[in-house]
């Protein structure tokens, strides 16, 4: 059980990393700092709510995230809008990005940018659950709260979309 | 490479929470004590807010009917399945990242490391510790040396058992052997072998190619199926070797690593166990070695020694068919690296060290 002593304090460690990243590449640090202790702490006011045979804790902490980067979508598509006319923010492990720029695909991110502003917030949410946290279907239906042919069809239009972009 | 990897190595990434910050936020949030107001968004005010509600949840009921015909259809097939982030990807990337870190100057390359061994010795379990260190040199001088520490019991089982025998003297510790307070790790003068007929001069280990395929390929022009008849099994002496000891460019590690990921019978791991104190991605080789890395930086943890696993492997294409483990994969042995660099400090080896330097 989650509220035992101490098991808390291992879904911080094992997790708070990944969460703050996830949400540190949809919104400026500063905010992403914030929204991740917050999704940490609605997660520990809320752990007795948590049962575990229903799913597991990273979609549970995931669509947590989710909600509240939602509060900001704003934000998020500006940035990604104002990334695809400049190109990616200077604070970015910039030459790390571009030695796996390389490794992996000739992609631009400011394109790439572009094409997520593009994207319904529903669709962004799905696609960047399963590019970010790498969850499966089932995990994003069960962080979002939604069916998993939702999870599916909202993929599909939003691989369409972004086809034009990476090809 | 389907698109949500492309999206995955493409955008922008964040540096991990410095640790003062992340140990605020734990205490804060273990706590339970609610966070100061962060930027918060505008929101619509109360009553277009109601209206947005009433709408939503009207559109959302008709949306229902639809979807409800189309999931049967949309279900994604098997192939379709996104890709997790696995510990391969996340070794990719911290290979991305030891590639970007630039070198810092030195005229001496020098990696010191802390050597633990906990063994059964006479009916109980002592550790043992050691300090190690390996340099080289501008004029190919290279330095190398064992020194032991301490060998405690290991455990309160042991300790009890040690207290039983009369609580004896361990050895190998410090001030042991008079004679012998350190001695060299390694043949000297053959330090920058790499694996059997691989021994290449420290100015060519530095213009080794930094791309995996190409380091795989320029590795094995040297690899002689006379002298050892499992060319994989040559491979991955000599990528490890490239990775755990010799002064090789960032680059050139960070493809070894990648080349070693591919070797039959080494598996990522992003979860590494024991308590020797190294945290990170560790590529496992079937002989029980696992080496660590950091996934923040890419840079080499340590490395720590398993019981090894007992494989079944294919005679004719080198392939691992089955590999079996045993239960009990504790790690017995590790060598933490505590500082590997460049540095202009010429190493001096510890007084009454014999042979523990020579010109290659």
């Amino acid at each position: 059980m989650i509220t035992a002593p101490g098991v808390f304090e291992a879904v911080f460690d094992a997790h708070f990393e990944e969460i703050r990243r996830y949400i540190g590449r949809r919104l400026d640090l500063d905010v992403a700092e914030d929204l991740a202790a917050e999704t940490f702490l609605i997660a520990f006011r809320q752990r007795d709510r948590f049962d575990s045979a229903l799913g597991e804790v990273r979609p549970w902490l995931y669509g947590i995230a989710t909600n509240l980067i939602g509060r900001h979508r704003r934000a998020e598509v500006r940035r990604y809008r104002a990334m695809a006319r400049s190109g990616p923010p200077p604070d970015d492990e910039g030459h790390d990005q571009r030695i796996v720029d390389r490794l992996t695909a000739d992609v631009r991110a400011d394109r790439l940018a572009g094409a997520l502003a593009r994207l319904s917030p529903g669709e962004r949410d799905v696609v960047l659950l399963v590019a970010y946290g790498g969850l499966t279907y089932d995990e994003v239906a069960a962080a979002l709260k939604i069916a998993t042919g939702t999870v599916a069809s909202r993929l599909s239009r939003a691989r369409t979309k972004l086809r034009e972009v990476t090809g | 490479m389907n698109e949500f990897q492309v999206i995955d190595s493409v955008m922008p990434d964040v540096p991990p929470a410095s640790p003062e910050r992340l140990a605020a936020t734990r205490d804060r949030v273990l706590s339970g004590q609610a966070l100061p107001p962060a930027v918060q968004p505008r929101r619509a005010s109360s009553r277009w807010a109601g209206w947005w509600a009433w709408t939503g949840t009207a559109l959302a009921a008709a949306a229902v009917v639809l979807v409800i015909g189309a999931v049967a259809a949309l279900i994604p097939r098997a192939d379709e399945q996104p890709a997790a982030v696995t510990p391969l990807r996340k070794l990719q990337v911290a290979a991305a990242r030891l590639a970007a870190t630039p070198e810092a100057k030195g005229r001496y390359w020098r990696q010191d490391s802390e050597r633990v061994v906990r063994l059964k010795g006479d009916g109980y379990l002592v550790e043992e510790r050691a300090v190690e260190s390996l340099a080289f040199g501008p004029s190919q001088e290279v330095y190398s040396w064992h020194e032991p520490v301490s060998a405690k019991p290991y455990g309160e089982a042991a300790r009890k058992a040690w207290k039983r025998a009369g609580s004896p003297r361990l050895c190998p510790a410090r001030g042991c052997d008079p004679n012998l307070p350190a001695y060299p790790t390694t043949d000297l003068r053959r330090s920058l072998t790499l694996a059997d007929g691989l021994e290449p001069t420290l100015t060519e280990l530095r213009n080794l190619p930094d791309e995996p395929g190409a380091l795989r390929a320029r590795l094995l022009e040297s690899y002689d199926p006379g002298r050892t008849p499992r060319r994989e099994e040559w491979l991955e002496r000599a990528a490890f070797s490239l990775v755990t000891r010799v002064p090789a460019t960032p680059a050139t590690r960070a493809a070894a690593y990648l080349l070693l990921a591919k070797v039959p019978g080494v598996t990522v791991l992003d979860r590494v166990p024991g308590d020797f104190g190294l945290r990170g991605i560790a590529l496992q080789s079937l002989n029980g070695t696992q080496v660590v890395i950091d996934p923040a930086t890419g840079e080499l943890l340590g490395t720590q020694q398993l019981p090894p696993a007992q494989a079944t492997i294919d005679p004719l294409t080198g392939k691992v068919l089955s590999v079996s483990r045993p239960p009990d994969g504790v790690p017995y042995a590790a060598t933490i690296v505590t500082k590997a660099g460049w540095t202009d400090l010429r190493p001096v080896p510890p007084p009454g060290c014999r042979k523990c330097s020579a010109r290659l």
